[in-house]
Order: structure tokens, then C-alpha cells, then sequence
């Protein structure tokens, strides 16, 4: 737990220069993660006493913590092309600390204020500073109360299920709900789609997939120590609905339009409804699915953010402006390919066929076509939101497809488009196109941080 | 000097209901006052008051720890608020600079200039008591742990989360959510302190406090940065 608040005190100052903050912060992550990956941990797992409590580094939690040190060490290298502010490789790091403390920590009651560490750290996160600054705030309110209410039934959660017999259904529900809340489940979801608008690019993976697989992780180990959680009405009536309405609710926005941003806000939203499903699969067996559900919106989220930022720094070599915006900006307009790349990695997160995305959407309706949280309605709410979301995403398209052909003049005329962008762009989207063509890579490597139990 | 046990007795005449009362007319200026000086003179002796409360159910010594962390939370928020003016314009403005700022309307009120949110949230406010009022001790709404001795405190906690979770709703500036968000947290403290009463989720619960408050001033400073009011 100290490990990676050393690593982000010694990335930190890097802040004045970005690729050698960019590289140390990748190459401190690699460390810490061959470090953890080499301990020989003993079956029942190094129990560290403080203060009372003890963190307990199982066997199972091991290879889960190597997946994150690499994924933020990944992260940080792509701060090199991307950038993302001084704050974000220091906070990623950081970030390890408390997620760490998370999922360590026992009993269960101190949970809540490593989550509520996490949620302050991810507030450093937001872009504060540019021309979207006061959205920003008003989005990390608005993310920060809704965490401090989830905060508060965590807390009374953890406390009823550690005691007596008689309060365990209502500690059941009320931690059901401070789930709900953490992962954008209805009637929570509000703070998801400012949230997107107003981080930059790279802390979208952080924020909406590293954070909810967290969350996620900890959900099951709570299931796993209190089994009558699962089997609450709440997990068997509640849960499917919030997350079918949640589905509905994103695939709706999605034809508000408003630009790529807010495209990728209301898909993302849709994914953690499907997400928030994997979590009532839980008990039923679908661990697995749910950590490859949220595995691969990681893997879209990073094609997503490699289209956009390859489209606005490809668009700005051709106008010759430097100051990259918020991707609210015409994304077919900074070349073919880095179009193509934001469009598949929008269609990977919608979980489409041929994309890498349809691997865990295919794994979630077959668990879900197994368990007892199926039901027509249920269905029938999620094909109405992804046909939604279909259509949303092509109306996007076909009003860019009257700027791509002027931006074809555009870049015959003005200057050729960078060609590294193009190059980079065309690399990504093989790469996509392969891990979609054999599913099975990603998944397998998924599966190997989800022996947890 | 007075110990903290002689001070109790002083104001006896205030525990129980009275305090009950007077936090719920501290919560409610929170949510409703558009002066932030007012609200923070609100949200400080809503600590003191609430303290009464917690002597009900905690050891006075640590219902000391609670008001203190409490004026440990309004000093934070005061120095913040000053820093940012208490929400105003600083006075060395240019008009151009003034007019790209979007200030919330207001309207007079006789010798009020009064922000057009405030009524509906003093309106909102009134229908949120007059709700718990009505349905707050019924049976079903008993939380656990609460004796019929101390039934005042199940209406207490309702009033707080209540009021906090409504100003927490209404406001899109971080100083007043953020105290509308304490507000709430004492409420909850109240309840957990009910529940358990180890030192450990007492120091949790002082920690947590410590940290909104932080967060709020570091929203505080944000919101009312120049480069985020003047685009």
C-alpha cells in the first residue's frame, strides 16, 4: 500500500516533463507489478496487522493487483502521446494505495473510507483548468456527493452485515443500493455522463472501468463472506431492473447527439447497465463474466480514446491549431482511419458483433439466459436500448458524412494529414480487428485475474 | 473552568426536544440562506446543537471530539469562503470582465434582493418538515437502536439526512452542497453513533468529515477560479 504513494511522490515532480513522467510512471508501475507478481504468497495470504485491523494480500488478490499496476502502467505510457495533464500519471499511481486498503482491509466496515480516498483522488482527475472548467466542477460535485451518499450506506451496510441476523436483509439492500450508486446503476446514473464530458481522455478508463471493476471486486467479496446477500429480493427483483433501465435510459440519450463526447457519455452509461447486470450473475456463477464485462469496456474505453485523441491531433497538424479540444469537434475530420478507429471502438463498447466488446456481451446473455434474472421484459428493455444505441451511433455518422467529404478537399488542399497519426490510427485498428477475430486472447487474460476465490 | 460536565447542566434546559428544534432551524438556513456568512454561522451552531444531541448517546467526552471536529470544519470552510470572497466578484472587476461573468438572477423582495431559487427552496424545505413531521415517528419509521427515551433523536436524524440530502439537491455551488453535505454527515454520525460506538469508527467518522470539508474548499477554489468564471 505505501509502494505506489512512493511511486506517485517521485512522479510527481516529474509534472514539467510529461514523457519523462510518462516513462517513470510506466516504469515504476512494471516494477511494483513484477515486484508483486514475484512474492510468494502463503494459501491462506500475508496478513499485515495495523492498528487493530489486518490487510490480507490473498493469493487470489495478487494477480488482480498485477492487472491494475499494468493497466495504469499503460496508462501512464500513453500520457506520452496523449496528454493528460500533470496531475493524472502521479494520481493513477496513487490511486493503488487505496484500492489496495479496499480490498485488503478487514472487517469490512473500514472499507468505506478507502473507497471515499479513491472517489477524492479520482477528483483530481477532472480538468479543472481549461475553457470546460465550471462544467468540470459542477460534474465533480455532483460525482463527489453521490459517492459520499454511497459512502454513508456503505458504511451502514458493512456495519448491519457484521452484526446480528436480524439487520443482514436490510444490510443486503442498502448495500445493494450504495452498488447502484458506485456504478451508475438507475435512478443513479446522473453523474456519469457530465463525468465524461469533463475528465480528460485517459481518465475515462480509470474513472469508468478500473474504479467499477474495484467496485466490483469488492461486491464479490463481500457475496462470498455474506452468501444471503445474493439471494436477497433486492439482488433477484431490483437489481435487473436498474440495470435494464439504465440500459433503455443510455441507449435513449444516445439520439440526443451533441457531439462524439456525449455519444461516448450515453454508451458508456449503457455498458455499466450491462454491468451492473454481470453483478446480479454473481451469485449465480458468472464471476468471470462480470470481470470480462468490465475487462473489455476498459479495452473499448482505450480504442475509444486512441480515435479521438488520433482524430483531434490529426485535425489540428492539418489547421495548424495546437490548443486540442474536448473532442466535441468533428472526429471524421482528423483522417480516415482515426475516424474508423472511434467509431469501431464505440461499437465495441456498444458490445456489437466483430468487435472485441462482444466476447463479454456474448458471455453476459449466455449466464443471464441461465439464471433467475431472466425474464421477457428484461430482454426486451435491452434489445430496445441497443437498437437505440445502434441508431444513435449511425445518425452521428450520417451527419458527419456530409464533413468528411469537404474534409477530403480540406486535406488535399491545406496539408497532408499527419502521417504518424494515420500510421498509429491503422496499427490500432488491426490490432482491434484481431482481438476481435480471436476473442479468446483478451479473455484468457482476463481469467487470470479472476481466481479471486 | 467549567468542565465538560458542568456545561452539559448549563444548558440542560436545551437537551432533548428544544435541541431537536433548533437544529432543524439551523438546517434550514443552511439550505435556504443566500448569504454564505449567514449559512456558516448556520452550519456552526448547528455543531454545538447537535453536540446536545450527541451527549444522548455518546460518552460527553467524545461528544467534545465531535464539536470540535465540527469548528475544525467551519474554521476550514471560513478561510476558504474569505479567500473566495464569500462567493462575490471581487471589487477590481473591469465591466467587461463583470458582464462575462453569469451571476444568479435575483429578485426584490421589499428591501431584498433575493436569488429566484431561494423561495422554491425554502418552499421545498417546508414541505420536506412538514413530511417528517407527519410520518417521521411512526412505528415503521423507528430506525434501530434508538430507545423510546431518546425518540426525539429518530426525528432529529430524519430532519438532518432529510434537509442535507434536499440541499444537496437544489445547490450547484460546491460551499453550499458542501454544507448541506455535512449536514447530512451529522445526521448519519448521529444514527451510527447509535449503532456503534467504538473509537475507531469515531476517528473513522472525524476523518471522513475532515476530508469533505477539504474537498469542498478545494471545489470552493476551483469554482471560483478566474480562468473557469471568465471564458
Amino acid at each position: 500500500m505505501a509502494l505506489p504513494l512512493l511511486a506517485m511522490a517521485i512522479v510527481w515532480p516529474l509534472g514539467r516533463w510529461p514523457r519523462a513522467q510518462a516513462v517513470t510512471g510506466a516504469a515504476l508501475a512494471l516494477l511494483l507489478a513484477l515486484w508483486l507478481r514475484s512474492l510468494d504468497l502463503p494459501a491462506e495470504g500475508a496478513i499485515w496487522p495495523v492498528v487493530g485491523r489486518s490487510f490480507t494480500l490473498t493469493p487470489g488478490l495478487q494477480p488482480f493487483f498485477v492487472f491494475l499496476l499494468l493497466s495504469l502502467g499503460l496508462l501512464s505510457l500513453l500520457t506520452w502521446p496523449i496528454p493528460a495533464g500533470p496531475r493524472f500519471v502521479p494520481v493513477a499511481l496513487g490511486l493503488l494505495a487505496p484500492a489496495a486498503g479496499m480490498l485488503m482491509i478487514r472487517p469490512f466496515l473500514f472499507v468505506a473510507p478507502f473507497w471515499f480516498m479513491l472517489v477524492i483522488a479520482g477528483l483530481l482527475l477532472f480538468r479543472y483548468e481549461d475553457d470546460a472548467g465550471m462544467a468540470a466542477v459542477q460534474a465533480a460535485l455532483r460525482y463527489w456527493l453521490l459517492m459520499l451518499v454511497a459512502l454513508v450506506l456503505l458504511l451502514l451496510a458493512t456495519w448491519m452485515l457484521g452484526s446480528t441476523q436480524a439487520v443482514l436483509l436490510f444490510g443486503a439492500r442498502l448495500l445493494l443500493l450504495a452498488l447502484a450508486i458506485m456504478l451508475g446503476g438507475f435512478p443513479f446514473f446522473i453523474w456519469v455522463r457530465p463525468l465524461v464530458t469533463a475528465v480528460p481522455l485517459l481518465a475515462l478508463p480509470v474513472l469508468l472501468a478500473l474504479l467499477p471493476l474495484l467496485v466490483l471486486v469488492l461486491a464479490v467479496q463481500l457475496m462470498a463472506a455474506y452468501p444471503l446477500i445474493g439471494q436477497t429480493d433486492a439482488f433477484l427483483a431490483w437489481l435487473p431492473w436498474s440495470a435494464g433501465l439504465t440500459v433503455f435510459l443510455a441507449g435513449f440519450l444516445t439520439l440526443s447527439g451533441g457531439g462524439w463526447r456525449r455519444l461516448l457519455a450515453s454508451l458508456v452509461l449503457l455498458d455499466m447497465g450491462f454491468g451492473l447486470l454481470t453483478l446480479g450473475l454473481v451469485p449465480f456463477g458468472g464471476w468471470e463474466t462480470a470481470v470480462s464485462q468490465h475487462g473489455l469496456r476498459l479495452v473499448s474505453l482505450l480504442l475509444v480514446v486512441a480515435g479521438l485523441a488520433l482524430s483531434e491531433g490529426n485535425r489540428d497538424a492539418v489547421s495548424g491549431e495546437r490548443d486540442a479540444g474536448s473532442g466535441n469537434r468533428d472526429a471524421l475530420s482528423g483522417g480516415r482511419y482515426a475516424g474508423w478507429l472511434l467509431v469501431y471502438g464505440l461499437l465495441s463498447l456498444l458490445g456489437l458483433p466483430l468487435t472485441p466488446g462482444f466476447s463479454g456481451r456474448w458471455l453476459l446473455l449466455v449466464d443471464l439466459g441461465r439464471s433467475e434474472l431472466a425474464s421477457l421484459p428484461l430482454a426486451l428493455l435491452l434489445l430496445a436500448g441497443m437498437g437505440l444505441a445502434v441508431w444513435g451511433i449511425v445518425r452521428q455518422i450520417r451527419g458527419l458524412a456530409a464533413v468528411a467529404d469537404l474534409v477530403e478537399v480540406a486535406e488535399e488542399t491545406v496539408a497532408d494529414p499527419d502521417r504518424r497519426h494515420r500510421l498509429a490510427a491503422l496499427v490500432v485498428l488491426l490490432l482491434a480487428l484481431v482481438l476481435a477475430a480471436f476473442p479468446q486472447l483478451l479473455l484468457t487474460a482476463l481469467r487470470l485475474v479472476t481466481p479471486i476465490f | 473552568m467549567p468542565t465538560i460536565f458542568d456545561l452539559l447542566n448549563q444548558f440542560d434546559s436545551l437537551r432533548g426536544l428544544p435541541a431537536v428544534y433548533l437544529v432543524l432551524l439551523t438546517a434550514v438556513i443552511i439550505v435556504v440562506a443566500w448569504d454564505w456568512r449567514l449559512a456558516l454561522l448556520a452550519l456552526l451552531s448547528q455543531y454545538l446543537f447537535a453536540g446536545l444531541l450527541f451527549a444522548d448517546v455518546l460518552d460527553p467526552r467524545l461528544m467534545v471530539v465531535k464539536v470540535l471536529n465540527g469548528l475544525f470544519i467551519c474554521l476550514i470552510l471560513y478561510i476558504t469562503a474569505r479567500q473566495i470572497n464569500w462567493g462575490r466578484l471581487p471589487e477590481d472587476l473591469t465591466p467587461p470582465e463583470v458582464a462575462q461573468v453569469e451571476e444568479e438572477p435575483r429578485v426584490s423582495l421589499g428591501p431584498l434582493r433575493v436569488p429566484v431559487q431561494a423561495p422554491l427552496r425554502l418552499f421545498l424545505v417546508m414541505l420536506l418538515v412538514l413530511l417528517i413531521f407527519t410520518i417521521g415517528q411512526r412505528p415503521f419509521l423507528q430506525l434501530p437502536g434508538i430507545v423510546e427515551a431518546q425518540s426525539h433523536l429518530n426525528l432529529a436524524i430524519f430532519i438532518l439526512v432529510g434537509i442535507g440530502l434536499l440541499g444537496m439537491a437544489v445547490t450547484t455551488a460546491p460551499l453550499p452542497a458542501g454544507m448541506a453535505a455535512l449536514t447530512f454527515l451529522t445526521g448519519f454520525e448521529l444514527f451510527y453513533s447509535l449503532l456503534e460506538q467504538s473509537i475507531a469508527s469515531l476517528a473513522l467518522l472525524v476523518v471522513v468529515n475532515l476530508l469533505v470539508a477539504l474537498v469542498v474548499a478545494y471545489l470552493m477554489q476551483r469554482y471560483r477560479a478566474w480562468s473557469v468564471l471568465i471564458e
